[in-house]
Parts: structure tokens; sequence; C-alpha cells
């Protein structure tokens, strides 16, 4: 973990942020669907142009007010070693997502990535925050660790959030081609067309007053409580 | 400054201990059946709205083992105004009390804007019913107001034991956002939201028997789901305040008319 040189230092960083935004990191994060599943059974989402419109409604609606900029704070909190305030920002989000599915697939990530880079690297903030979890003192958000980990691995802000855009994003373009289902290019033809988006909005998370936390989405809040019903099931919500 | 504040009491059955206001407000008690246990009170206003600046500061304490309904007697105005309105509203309460408040709607019209701030402290044998409904604006009138307001930001901020147990942050600019985006509005134009938290309750009966009644309904879209084992959240999108407000009071109605039940079964097992 340490390195001195500046250049050995951003090289370690990019592979980090590349490392903990790896849609592949074994923690399940394509067994949620986050309420695209219901949006598909209802036919609102059909093609590659629905698909589209709702990944980018999810990215500036959504994950602007809620993730994201819980995943800005926690990095900021992590960063500044005020872990009070890093366990409130865990419990008020369990306070905000009301649907169940939806909190509790948060805490699944979470707690899995907590799990695997408890193993990774010895740091005293990720045992503290652990063993909180442990206690059920907190649950261990996604976007929660998420900021924690990417701080003390000494990723910067800006990357930290840009990566986990990406990351929400490439899962939704995996579970959109899958569900919908869509041709491989057009996933990957959305996933490119949303860079400018996906920049943007880490502009805007980096500057967002901190009011703005866990902003409701009705419909989409209500689709997810509708996926508990759902008749046939591929994702955990 | 405006205010009203309240504070039940109890003898036989809750009444109304202390009730202090200043205009437009009053409170009136409105209970029907004299020898209900469960209080019922409507706050009354002289003004058509808020507007001008208006600052609204209220506060509920329903003491221990007292029973509260809130009631509104009207749609709730907001009017355009320089430094936009406000309202705070504190509730307290005690163990095994019971308070219920459904709302009017809010109807914000054009050039509104509206920040408020609800905080209610429960304790782990308290009861809450809690209830919101957000309009478009003046939709049927003439040159339709549909989303013509400015900002609307409602907080609402549960605790048990000073614990945050439930976070509602609406926030509405409709001159920021697309209110068709999927997840936001989408085809619909008011949203509702209901949370109900009781001791010792297994909510799903609850959640099933509220799911079966509005399953058929039509021109709604909703949503209800656990908050915790004992308690849930009910989302509704529709496109008229009065549908959504009458499957509030309903639920309220039922709630209210439990407590009542519940107090009187008591009393005759004494």
């Amino acid at each position: 973990m340490t390195s001195n040189s500046p250049k050995e230092m951003s090289a370690n960083s990019l592979l980090n942020i590349l490392h903990i935004a790896d849609p592949t990191l074994p923690i399940g994060g394509f067994s949620h669907s986050n309420g695209l599943e219901t949006y598909v059974q209802q036919r609102i989402v059909k093609d590659a142009d629905s698909a589209q419109l709702f990944i980018e409604s999810m990215l500036k609606n959504n994950y602007k007010y809620n993730d994201s900029l819980t995943l800005r704070l926690a990095h900021e909190y992590a960063s500044a070693h005020q872990m009070e305030e890093l366990f409130g920002l865990d419990n008020e989000i369990s306070a905000l997502k009301s649907p169940r599915e939806v909190r509790e697939g948060s805490v699944k990530l979470g707690t899995r990535i907590l799990k695997i880079y408890s193993q990774l690297i010895t740091n005293e903030l990720v045992t503290e925050f652990f063993n909180k979890v442990k206690a059920k003192e907190i649950s261990g958000h996604y976007a929660v660790v998420y900021g924690l980990i990417t701080s003390i691995l000494g990723v910067d802000l800006s990357s930290s959030v840009n990566s986990f855009y990406y990351n929400a994003a490439v899962s939704m373009v995996t579970n959109a081609v899958k569900l919908v289902p869509l041709g491989q290019i057009d996933g990957q033809r959305i996933l490119y067309g949303l860079h400018p988006l996906i920049n943007l909005l880490t502009e805007e998370t980096l500057v967002l007053d901190k009011a703005m936390l866990g902003v409701c989405n009705p419909a989409l809040d209500i689709k997810c409580m509708q996926h508990e019903r759902l008749y046939s099931r591929l994702y955990m919500s | 400054m405006e205010k009203y504040s309240l504070r039940t009491g109890l003898r036989e059955q809750t009444i109304l201990k202390e009730a202090f206001f200043t205009p437009p407000f009053k409170l009136v008690e409105v209970r029907e059946n004299k020898k209900n246990p469960l209080l019922e009170v409507m706050v009354m206003s002289s003004s058509p709205g808020m507007l001008n600046n208006d600052t609204y500061d209220i506060s509920i304490e329903v003491i221990p083992n007292s029973y509260l309904n809130l009631q509104t007697q009207a749609y709730q105005r907001i009017y355009v105004s320089e430094g936009g309105t406000n309202q705070v509203m504190n509730v307290k309460v005690g163990e095994k009390a019971y308070f219920s408040h459904v709302p009017h709607p809010v109807v914000p019209h054009a050039g509104a804007k509206y920040y408020a701030e609800n905080i209610i402290h429960l304790t782990k044998s308290s009861t809450l019913l809690w209830g919101e409904i957000l309009t478009c604006g003046r939709k049927f009138m003439e040159g339709n107001e549909e989303f013509t307001f400015k900002k609307h930001h409602s907080l609402t901020k549960v605790y048990v034991d000073n614990e945050l147990v439930f976070k509602d942050n609406l926030y509405v600019e409709p001159l920021k956002i697309n209110i068709k985006d999927l997840g936001l509005y989408e085809s619909y134009t008011h949203q509702g939201s209901l949370f109900f938290l009781a001791p010792d309750t297994d909510i799903s009966e609850r959640i099933e028997l509220i799911y079966s009644s509005l399953e058929n309904v039509e021109g709604i879209d909703f949503g209800i789901s656990k908050i915790r084992d004992n308690a849930y959240l009910l989302r509704i999108l529709g496109n008229g305040g009065e549908k959504l407000f009458k499957i509030f009071s309903k639920i309220r109605k039922e709630e209210d008319g439990l407590i009542n039940a519940r107090e009187t079964e008591l009393c005759k097992q004494n």
C-alpha cells in the first residue's frame, strides 16, 4: 500500500479504481435490478431507446441525489476521519431507502465489498466500520462502503464519484441487455453514449447541497415496491 | 410568524389540555362521538392559503396514553411570494400514545416556493399514521397551472427514541427537471406518501389488506413496503388530489376506529 513517487501513486490509484468499480467484483451486483425488472415486465422499458431513457433518468434523478451523493459524503467523512458522521450517514441511508428490497440490496452489496476489502487491506477505519456492522449498530450500505474504501485507497473524490456512476451504468446496461433483451452492441452503444452525462453528473455531485440527500423518485420507489410481488422474478430487487 | 400548538391531556378520555394559536389559525375539537377516547381536533384557517412569506410554526404534543387525530379543513394553497413560505412542524408522541395526521393535499400555485420540515419523535410504544399529498397545482383551472410552481421541498423525519427510522425528502423543482422522466411522475401529476408505525405489530397483515383494497383501483400506481417489522410506507401516484386523499383518509379512519374500539374494549374489561 505504500508508494513513494507521485507516478507510482497515480498508477496505483487507477488500478484501485478499476478494481473496486469492476462489475465482476464478486459481490452479487448483477442479481439486483433496482426496479428495472418491474419496468420491463410492465413493458415500459421494452427496447434500446426506452432502456436508454430509463438509465439516463436513473443516473440524473436517482443516483445523483441518492447513492452518488452518499458516496461523496462518505468519502469526505472518511478522508477527514469523521467516523461518527460516517456512521450517522449509514443510518440515514437506511431511513431513506423505503422500498425493502432496495434497502436490503444496498446492504448486501455493502457488506460483501466490506468483507472483501477487510481481507485485502489493513486499516483501522475499515476495522472500526466493520465492527459497527457486526454489532448491528449500522447496516453497511454499498455507497457508504465504496466511499470509505476509495478514500482509504487514496482515490481522489472526483474519480471515486466518476467510477461509481460508471459502475452503476454498467450494471444497468448489463441488466437491460439480459432483461429487455437488447443486443450486446446496443448495450455498448448506450454505455458509450453515457460518458458525457456521467462526467457532467460527477461535477454536479461534487457541489451538490447536502440537503438534497435522498430526494425521492416516487415512480421508481413504487416500481421497486411492486417488484416484491412480481409473479416471476430473476432479480432480488 | 403564524403559530399553533396543542398538548393533549387525559381524563376518562383524551382531552385538549392546551391549545394556543395565532391568526389565521383556530383549533377546534370535532370529536363526533363524545364518548370516544380519541380526541379529534381540526385546524381551521381564515387565510386562503400560505402567502406573504408566511412561516408556520406548529407544535403538537401527544402525552403518554393519549390519542389524537389532527385534521385539516381544506386543501392547503401555497401562493407566490417573494421569499417563499415555510412550515416547521414538531410532533412528540409519548409512550402508548397515538397520533394520526392525514392533511388535505397541498396545492402550490404558479410561482410558489415552499419549504417544510416535519420532525416527529416517537417512543418504542407510540403509534403514528402520517400522510402527505402533493398536487401539481391548479390543473383544472383556465390556463392550466400544472407544475408551474417554483420549488417544493418537504422533509419528514421520524425518530423512535431518538433513532432515525424514516426520512422522506420530497423535492420538486419543475423547471429544472423533466417531471415525466421514468422514475419521477411518469404519466401522473399527484403524489402521496403514507407512513404507519405501531409497536408490537406484524405489519404484513395491514400491508396485505391495503394492497388488496388498492389493487383494482384505476388511475393510480402504488407500492407498499415494509420499512421495519412494525412499519410500512405506502406511495401512490395519481391524477387527482381527491382520490388520493380519500384513499389515505379511509386508512386513517380505520386506524382511528381501531383505537376507539380497543379502548372501549379495555374499559369494558375493567
